[in-house]
């Protein structure tokens, strides 16, 4: 069998377009397919992710797709306990349709091929059914790349069941609003169940005055009220005057990743396979993690001429993310239990315990470490936590 | 069925996976609902602007 390409890789968010460039680099023949017109637009992000170092291990850092370093983080209880850590370089804010971008064009320098407004209905026997302008027609490949979002089709193509039930999703919402008092290195999370059920309201720096006000709450706990009203509600607060230049909206994962990650010749990575930290909602990290390491494994199949070893995918990102996952699930479990008043007494007592933490780029490893110590101090709350584990 | 109200939706798709029949998709800026769809509302719960919703004739019947 002679195919059309190597690797197809379905959708060019962060996931694919690292996936593309690894597979290119190594040599095999890719292509990358968007099904809408434009790379990186609408952006569907809060935008916030790791630091300099963390994201310059995948493209060369480049300040015109970086809007803010974040420094610090604050915390805010519903009776308005504040948390404030300044952690030095904790992470970045992005500009996601010139990162998005840029991240297909180094697919590309790399040799991969592209192909935008090119949606894929169907997978065949050897690839998959592409309809692009009204002309349906195939492209086969060896191997596929499934980054196709949170909406991933491939995997349902595939027979893999990924219908998300509404406990375990978020339903987001974000405004960019200019002409606001911000901290432009600070980070804000609003917690409690009157401002954001379920999840939590962000207020991320976008820059001089401005800022990505947004947030997601879990369907099951809000009571006839829409993202968008309780969004509303917090803007007439704490923003009466901003202006609003910009509306995101999107779903966000608030599971664990699915549990199988490769099927057949297929591999899923990102929003596709729900590599979301279900607690935070972040998900850029793991997306470029997850194009790399399937693309590695890809390479490395292709180069033994031995499938088997696609399922080395799985196997690496159990080993390297799997604690970690099913630890901040269990976490969001206990979260979504709260009531307000847990909530004031947590922010109290995480912001006792964290001043000792550094910070830094293991952060995000170290949250649950500072949460653990803080719901230990009341027996009440721990026997809850505990509870919540073994649901 | 469910109805779009196009004049609501936003297009970011988060409805799709949410529905147990994938009778949803999103065409670039369309999101489109299929006759496969069980009217299940879960899609109709999740929406961020409430831009789905029970199409009125079946609303009469149930």
């Amino acid at each position: 069998m002679k195919y059309d390409y190597d690797v197809i890789v379905v959708g060019a968010g962060p996931a694919g377009s690292i996936a593309a460039k690894t597979t290119a680099e190594a040599g095999l023949k890719t292509i990358l397919l968007e099904k809408r017109q434009e790379i990186g637009t609408p952006v569907r992000c809060a935008e916030a992710t790791g630091t300099r170092q963390e994201i310059g291990k995948f493209i060369p850092i480049d300040d015109s797709w970086i809007n803010a370093d974040i420094a610090a983080g604050r915390f805010i209880s519903p009776s308005g306990h504040e948390m404030y850590k300044n952690a030095g370089h904790v992470g970045i804010m992005l500009e996601r349709k010139i990162f998005d971008r840029a991240l297909a064009e180094q697919a590309g320098d790399f040799g991969s091929e592209i192909q935008c407004r090119a949606a894929v209905v169907g997978l065949t026997e050897n690839g998959v059914k592409v309809s692009s302008f009204g002309n349906e027609y195939e492209i086969t490949g060896r191997y596929i790349i499934a980054s196709d979002g949170v909406e991933s089709q491939v995997a349902r193509f595939a027979g893999i069941k990924n219908t998300m039930k509404l406990k375990d999703i978020h339903s987001c919402i974000q405004y960019l609003v200019r002409d606001i008092e911000i901290d432009e290195e600070c980070i804000d999370i609003y917690v409690g169940n009157k401002v954001s059920p379920g999840g939590y309201v962000w207020v991320f720096p976008k820059g001089k005055r401005m800022a990505n006000v947004g947030l997601g709450i879990c369907t099951n706990k809000s009571k006839n009220k829409n993202a968008k009203a309780y969004l509303d509600e917090f803007m007439e607060k704490h923003f009466p005057k901003g202006k609003i230049v910009g509306m995101v909206l999107g779903a966000v994962p608030g599971s664990s990743y699915v549990k199988q990650l490769v099927k057949d010749n297929i591999l899923f990575i990102g929003d596709a396979a729900r590599q979301v930290n279900p607690l935070t909602g972040g998900g850029i990290f793991f997306a470029l993690e997850a194009g790399r390491i399937s693309g590695e494994v890809i390479a490395e199949a292709h180069r033994k001429g031995d499938n088997s070893i696609l399922q080395n995918y799985q196997t690496i990102w159990d080993k390297e993310y799997g604690k970690l996952f099913s630890m901040y699930y269990k976490m969001r479990k206990l979260f979504l239990s709260m009531n307000d008043d847990e909530f004031d007494f947590l922010v109290q007592e995480v912001n006792k315990v964290a001043s000792k933490y550094d910070g830094g780029t293991n952060f995000n490893k170290q949250i649950p470490e500072i949460l653990w110590k803080a719901f230990t101090k009341n027996p009440k709350f721990m026997l809850k936590a505990g509870l919540s584990m073994f649901k | 069925m469910i109805k779009v109200d196009d004049q609501k939706c936003c297009y970011c798709a988060g409805c799709v996976p949410t529905c147990p029949e994938n009778s949803i998709f999103l065409w670039d800026t369309r999101l489109t609902i299929d006759e496969t769809c069980i009217t299940c509302n879960l899609c109709v719960i999740f929406c961020p602007v409430s831009a789905l919703s029970i199409a009125e004739d079946e609303k009469k019947i149930a």
